[in-house]
């Protein structure tokens, strides 16, 4: 769907009236959809649109996907949150993901940093090299 | 066999260090070449993004959600949604004499199946050019071994000259009978074992250019012999437009390399007209605003920032030069256009190319009242500044009195001797390409013409009598082309002895 | 006998005498004034003819002789640059023969190493890809194997290891 500018505009400054001390506040998130749904103007989709991925960006930003081949023993778990709220900020949320093709060791993303100590990024790695 | 054992050992031994932090994105938008990352928040301006399967990206545009990356590759094989991850380095390429008789694309890989280039040195395709208390100013000659250029319009190391003018008027072969005329300097240098002579060594960059022109360059300078000392960087017409935006860029930091180490080397852009508007493609893909003709905004530093690379640079800090060759291709003669005229503000002089004087049969069709080179005779040796400082004028005069010629009128003695002096002139001017002419010729034969000695013979055999004459010297009077290329300059007795040589010339030619 | 009577005898007459006398002066000075003078004149002018003929002649010797001295010189000089413009093509054909020479050699040498640098490069070639495809089978070994083999400590001991780097 082609955004044009307004809608980019209008759907940025919704995004900024959504964020309460640098966070993002879910309910006035909700608040905003409902009304922009309930306005139906000819635009409605495309601001929602555009919000929406603002929002998805913002989100994937704050969340840390962290992914094993077996479960992390729970210090381990522990260690790698706080790690992670030092560096990110206490609004992080971190999701556990079983993902069998890392052989073994976890892969850690938080929206674009990427720390990898699986054996498969060193394999892929070493493969490389070659 | 060992040693390979070996190596891969190593290899394995490496990999158990695990890789550090990485930053990644993944592709939202792939189109014409420009992809739209989301993530990589880490991205800086210009640097290379690894888009997997050994394609290269560009960063070219940082936006708030994403960030516009040019692909310098095959992109057909990349989809939405692929991950691109960060390099931390700049775009570079590989810079060194073991580029010089290869055939390189824009990210320095070989394309004349000659095997990979072994380089350790890389430079950055985009720097900042040398700063004013870097240089030095531009005193020694470039001999580009035209007659036309050396004696009336001379190109020093470190200088920039635009060669400009229509399509098929002859730019091209200016620049490569220059590179050849280079090639052949240097391999006589090299067989004497002179060690005061440096050596100047040829880059000629191709963008946007057909295959088969880029192969019958090659073609030529393979049989001149020029190769030894050429680098070629082509980025065809098939090309993307980021290859071929970036490619002058690569041929430049290949330049620079020569230049910071006390080497001279001389670059041929061919063409910047061909640039401009692959430029403009990838702006306008970018969706940057346009301008003028739809050119960006900044096309003017485009090509400014290309060219004030090249400079002649102190002891201290290099102690080389970079001469560049730009060409400019321009419509039906406008050097008015937005292109051109953004290029002549930017270089030390042009050479003017005229679509009318290359149909008269003047070749090289070099229109001597329009070029000038703002370096002039600083870059010029001694004796050919003797001998050919009133040609200039005198083709002025020239053409000012041809006008009068054509009516048939009657002229007076004095008229009548400078339109016949003028006309021998331009027919001496006239040359073949492919043969460049060592300038201690150059200078004997503009000599021979300021003393009277063509003034006897008839215009359309001025040509067989410069031949023979040239001929007979490189014959018969090599001691004499020797001693003029040693001393530099024309002294009374080797005045006295050309004088000899072109009197027993001339008694035996009919 | 008295003289009148032998110039009367020989019949000799004084006044005939003297007008003979004078007409034989007469005669004479006129011959000699419109004859004998102009045939001296004559005579003279052809013994200076003559003289002068003489003299020219000896010139014309003298000269031919000088002529054919020059023209010996001057076939000697010719000669001599004959002789020099040989020897300058001599030399310049020797020069060209010697270029021609140095160029055909380098050409074979060029041969020699282009096929050298070609057969390095196949190796080479060969090489690295014998390389990737070692490369390829260990890491294809390595990732069919590994999973097996770690135990949950190694499991552990690769977690901590990230869970350092992110708090680095």
């Amino acid at each position: 769907m082609k955004i044009n500018k307004r809608a980019k505009r209008e759907a940025e400054q919704l995004f900024r009236l959504c964020l309460v001390n640098r966070g993002l506040d879910e309910n006035r998130v909700r608040h905003v959809v409902q009304r922009v749904v309930a306005a139906d103007r000819r635009d409605s989709p495309a601001i929602l649109s555009h919000f929406w991925r603002l929002v998805k960006l913002d989100v994937a930003r704050h969340t840390a996907t962290i992914e094993s081949v077996t479960v992390v023993p729970a210090d381990v778990q522990a260690a790698i949150e706080a790690g992670l709220m030092r560096r990110y900020g206490p609004r992080v949320t971190t999701i556990f993901a079983y993902r069998p093709a890392l052989i073994a060791g976890v892969r850690i993303q938080v929206g674009s940093d990427v720390y990898d100590g699986s054996v498969q990024a060193r394999l892929t790695a070493l493969q490389k090299s070659f | 066999m060992g040693n390979l054992l070996m190596e891969i050992e190593a290899q394995i031994a490496g990999a158990r260090t695990a890789a550090a932090r990485q930053n990644v994105g993944s592709i939202r938008e792939l189109g014409d070449g420009v992809a739209k990352i989301e993530g990589l928040a880490d991205a800086m301006l210009n640097e290379m993004i690894d888009m997997g399967d050994g394609v290269t990206g560009l960063v070219l545009n940082l936006e708030e959600t994403e960030v516009g990356v040019i692909i310098l590759g095959d992109y057909t094989q990349l989809k939405e949604g692929d991950e691109a991850r960060t390099t931390g380095k700049l775009l570079q390429v590989p810079v060194g004499k073991s580029l010089l008789g290869r055939v390189v694309n824009v990210l320095g890989q070989p394309l004349d199946g000659k095997g990979p280039i072994k380089s350790d040195i890389t430079y950055p395709v985009e720097k900042i050019a040398p700063g004013i208390m870097r240089r030095r100013s531009v005193d020694q000659p470039v001999q580009t071994g035209i007659m036309a250029i050396d004696a009336m319009i001379p190109i020093g190391r470190g200088q920039r000259e635009l060669i400009i003018g229509d399509r098929a008027t002859g730019k091209t072969t200016i620049c490569i009978d220059t590179i050849i005329s280079q090639a052949e300097l240097n391999q006589a240098a090299e067989v004497a074992g002179d060690s005061s002579y440096r050596p100047l060594y040829c880059i000629y960059v191709a963008i946007g250019q057909k295959q088969s022109s880029v192969a019958r360059v090659i073609a030529v300078l393979e049989e001149a012999g020029a190769m030894p000392y050429t680098i070629i960087v082509s980025s065809a017409a098939s090309d993307s437009a980021a290859n071929q935006y970036l490619v002058p860029f690569a041929g430049a930091a290949m330049g620079e390399w020569f230049m910071d180490n006390g080497m001279d080397a001389l670059i041929v852009y061919d063409d910047l007209s061909k640039h401009a508007v692959a430029y403009r493609q990838v702006s306008l893909v970018l969706k940057r605003p346009s301008g003028r003709e739809a050119y960006p905004g900044d096309v003017f530093y485009l090509h400014s920032r290309l060219l004030e690379r090249a400079a002649r640079v102190g002891e201290k800090y290099g102690n080389g030069s970079l001469t560049a060759l730009p060409i400019i291709e321009t419509q039906a003669g406008d050097v008015s256009a937005y292109v051109p005229t953004n290029v002549i503000s930017i270089t030390d002089g042009q050479i003017y190319l005229e679509t009318d004087l290359f149909y008269q049969g003047v070749r090289p069709a070099i229109s001597v009242g329009l070029s000038v080179s703002r370096v002039g005779s600083a870059a010029q040796l001694k004796a050919m500044k003797q001998v050919a400082g009133q040609l200039k004028g005198e083709l002025a005069q020239f053409r000012e009195l041809a006008a009068f010629a054509q009516f048939g009128s009657d002229l007076d003695a004095k008229t009548q001797a400078q339109i016949d002096r003028g006309k021998r002139i331009m027919e001496i001017f006239k040359q073949t390409q492919c043969h460049p002419i060592p300038v201690e010729v150059q200078v004997a034969v503009i000599w021979a013409v300021q003393n009277g000695y063509v003034d006897r013979v008839p215009v359309p055999r001025v040509r067989a009598f410069q031949s023979t004459f040239m001929d007979f010297l490189a014959t018969r009077h090599v001691e004499l082309l020797a001693t003029i290329k040693r001393e530099h300059t024309l002294s009374d007795a080797l005045k006295a002895e050309l004088k000899t040589v072109a009197d027993a010339f001339t008694q035996t030619w009919t | 006998m008295r003289p009148e009577g032998i110039l009367a005898t020989f019949g000799v007459d004084w006044s005939h005498l003297l007008a003979q006398v004078i007409s034989f002066g007469i005669v004479c000075v006129i011959l000699y004034w419109f004859a004998y003078r102009p045939v001296l004149v004559m005579l003279e002018a052809r013994r200076q003819q003559i003289a002068l003929g003489l003299a020219n002649a000896e010139q014309i010797t003298a000269e031919l002789a000088r002529t054919e001295a020059q023209r010996q010189e001057v076939m000697v000089q010719a000669n001599a640059q004959a002789n020099t413009l040989i020897d300058q093509a001599r030399a310049a054909a020797a020069r060209v023969r010697e270029q021609q020479t140095q160029k055909a050699i380098a050409a074979a040498e060029q041969i020699t190493i282009s096929a050298r640098e070609a057969a390095a490069r196949d190796h080479d070639r060969m090489l690295a890809e014998l390389k990737r495809e070692v490369g390829r089978l260990v890491v294809e070994a390595t990732a069919a194997v590994t999973g097996k083999i770690l135990t949950s400590e190694d499991q552990r001991r690769l977690a901590e290891e990230t869970a350092r780097r992110v708090a680095a």
